[in-house]
């Protein structure tokens, strides 16, 4: 308990510390206006956007790995962020403007996502496996067809096409939409922490202990979903941190999703916003993509801490 | 006569197109401790999720406290009626004590952790089932049998009034099993309903006050223990020859064949 409240209180700390060093580190201007306009409409959005997509992806990861009862498990084996990246994709291919951009995936996303439950709706052997799989599958199917895109597309636009692959959040748009749906996700969420405490155990033990497990399931998956839409059509596709975050409040925290859940949020907004701090400053003006930084530098911490979680 | 806590009218179990139990009429009253035996495959385990609303019935009722299943809200019912399933499989990492308090779970609000209450009274079933001192160890690091005593404190955390128990003997040692067995039976005495898969017919002739005999292909028997597991109907429902030996313990039954012989 007080482990989980000094874990928390910790990540939050981070999170604000960021949050500052985003807002204030970077080339400044000698004149007071052009840098107050710079922090406010350039670094401002862009920290936030990041606060966000990491928070979402955080807390999508750590609802996948207990719907899968899977470690390994990350948001985007639902196809979602398949989804989102062809529709993106084919915006920047078709040379579209930005704002096309974000249409394309947010279209891409929701499209993907009505075709998993379309697929996976019905009875008969596989019922608990289905939505999974047919997650899989699709994603498979649309990882196939990214690829297509890419050795199709023309030299100019391969680059735009890769910065979004790889997470960027350069050109992400107004934080706003991500913001709310990361607080409205969350309160929806939190009442069924210990629900999924229960569902991580196994479904048959969950049914015996009062979890309406076949609904529970289903409202998981759309929580998650939507998580993840909304995070790739904020940064495109940063890969990783649905996996890390996760982990990483487990180590600090724990496995009660009362506290977990909270930590995820924070552990996967903290990384974001760490590893496009350092996109955008490292090489500056220079910019590098920021799903490259945060696997560069997410991986070797979360080997460290689990080597001392080892040890302890 | 004691209430009936847990009623099954004209049951019916297919599973794979085959029928395994057809027509089950029985009530399981308050204070009885129910031993269900049957062969591999007879359809105990479905039987036990049935009563305990984890699988539905392929046709036929069952009522808890005279009210059918499936018109109870799920955590209602979860408090009680409690499962322990046979193969706990385990989730991500978690303390013993963490893991007992599970069975709290439906006896708490959506916003509420589990209170000093009941945290003694994980403890204190952990101490039942000899796993005290294990409350901070994780689940990984217990042996089979130290997982089954867990699995079987937990149920006791759930406090419910009826208990169903998938094999409670899996993986037990002869005393672990002689002292679970007991302390459920005595759970029994103390005003609860019981029902549990066992595998070896004397535990359910020293420990039950009733038995439920499955042969797998839709036939059943139910009565008090003495009269329902006997050399005959075990020999019938075996398929081997088995034999009453009695000494100042009571009966015991085993196996009359020579080792080798078919």
């Amino acid at each position: 308990m007080t482990r989980a409240a000094g874990a928390l209180l910790t990540l939050i700390l981070l999170v604000l510390g960021l949050f500052a060093l985003g807002l204030w580190l970077g080339g400044s201007s000698l004149e007071a206006d052009i840098e107050r306009r710079i922090v406010l409409e350039l670094r401002l959005p862009r920290v936030l956007a990041a606060f966000a997509a990491g928070g979402l992806l955080g807390l999508a990861g750590a609802l996948i790995q207990v719907l899968t009862r899977n470690p390994l498990a990350d948001p985007y084996i639902l196809g979602i962020s398949g989804g989102a990246a062809s529709g993106a994709l084919l915006a920047i291919l078709a040379g579209l403007p930005l704002l096309f951009q974000h249409l394309g995936a947010a279209a891409g996303a929701l499209t993907a996502l009505l075709l998993v439950m379309a697929l996976a709706h019905g009875a008969g052997a596989w019922t608990h496996h289905r939505l999974l799989l047919t997650g899989v599958a699709l994603a498979a199917t649309l990882g196939a067809f990214i690829t297509l895109l890419l050795a199709l597309a023309p030299e100019t636009a391969l680059r735009g096409m890769l910065f979004w692959l790889m997470g960027d959040l350069s050109g992400a748009p107004a934080p706003w939409f991500a913001l709310a749906g990361l607080t409205l996700l969350t309160l929806l969420t939190l009442p069924w922490a210990r629900d999924l405490n229960i569902l991580a155990r196994g479904e048959t033990s969950a049914a015996a202990l009062g979890v309406s497990v076949k609904s529970l399931r289903w409202t998981v998956y759309l929580l998650a979903a939507t998580a993840t839409a909304l995070a790739v059509i904020t940064a495109g596709s940063i890969g990783f941190v649905g996996l890390l975050a996760p982990h990483l409040a487990r180590l600090l925290i724990g496995a009660d999703h009362r506290y977990t859940l909270p930590g995820a949020i924070l552990s996967g907004a903290s990384l974001v916003m760490l590893a496009d701090l350092l996109a955008r400053t490292l090489i500056a003006p220079q910019q590098l993509p920021a799903g490259a930084v945060l696997a560069l530098i997410g991986a070797p911490l979360f080997l460290i801490l689990m080597q001392r979680g080892a040890r302890a | 006569m004691n209430p009936v806590a847990l009623r099954a009218e004209h049951l019916e179990l297919r599973q794979g197109g085959h029928t395994l139990l057809n027509g089950l009429d029985i009530e399981l009253r308050s204070g009885e401790c129910w031993a269900l035996l049957g062969r591999n495959g007879a359809g105990k385990t479905t039987l036990l999720h049935t009563l305990a609303s984890v699988r539905q019935p392929d046709s036929g009722q069952v009522s808890l406290f005279s009210r059918p299943l499936e018109d109870w809200p799920p955590r209602e019912r979860a408090r009680q009626l409690g499962l322990l399933i046979q193969d706990a499989r385990e989730g991500f990492e978690e303390t013993v004590l963490e893991a007992t308090l599970a069975g709290r779970h439906p006896h708490l609000g959506r916003w509420q952790g589990p209170t000093a209450a009941d945290q003694a009274l994980a403890c204190e079933a952990l101490l039942e089932c000899g796993l005290h001192g294990f409350e901070r160890r994780q689940v990984h690091d217990l042996s089979g049998g130290e997982r089954r005593r867990l699995a079987i404190a937990t149920l006791r955390t759930q406090n419910t009034p009826v208990m169903l128990l998938d094999e409670p003997l899996n993986h037990l040692d002869p005393q672990w099993q002689w002292c679970m067995l007991g302390q459920l039976r005595d759970l029994a005495n103390q005003g609860r309903t019981l029902m549990m898969s066992l595998h070896d017919p004397n535990m359910a002739l020293r420990f039950c006050t009733h038995a439920l005999l499955l042969d797998g292909a839709g036939g059943w028997r139910a009565g008090p223990v003495n009269g329902i597991v006997t050399e005959e109907s075990l020999t019938e429902i075996y398929g081997l020859p088995m034999r009453a030996i009695a000494d100042v313990l009571g009966i015991w039954l085993i196996p009359g064949l020579a080792p080798g012989s078919r």
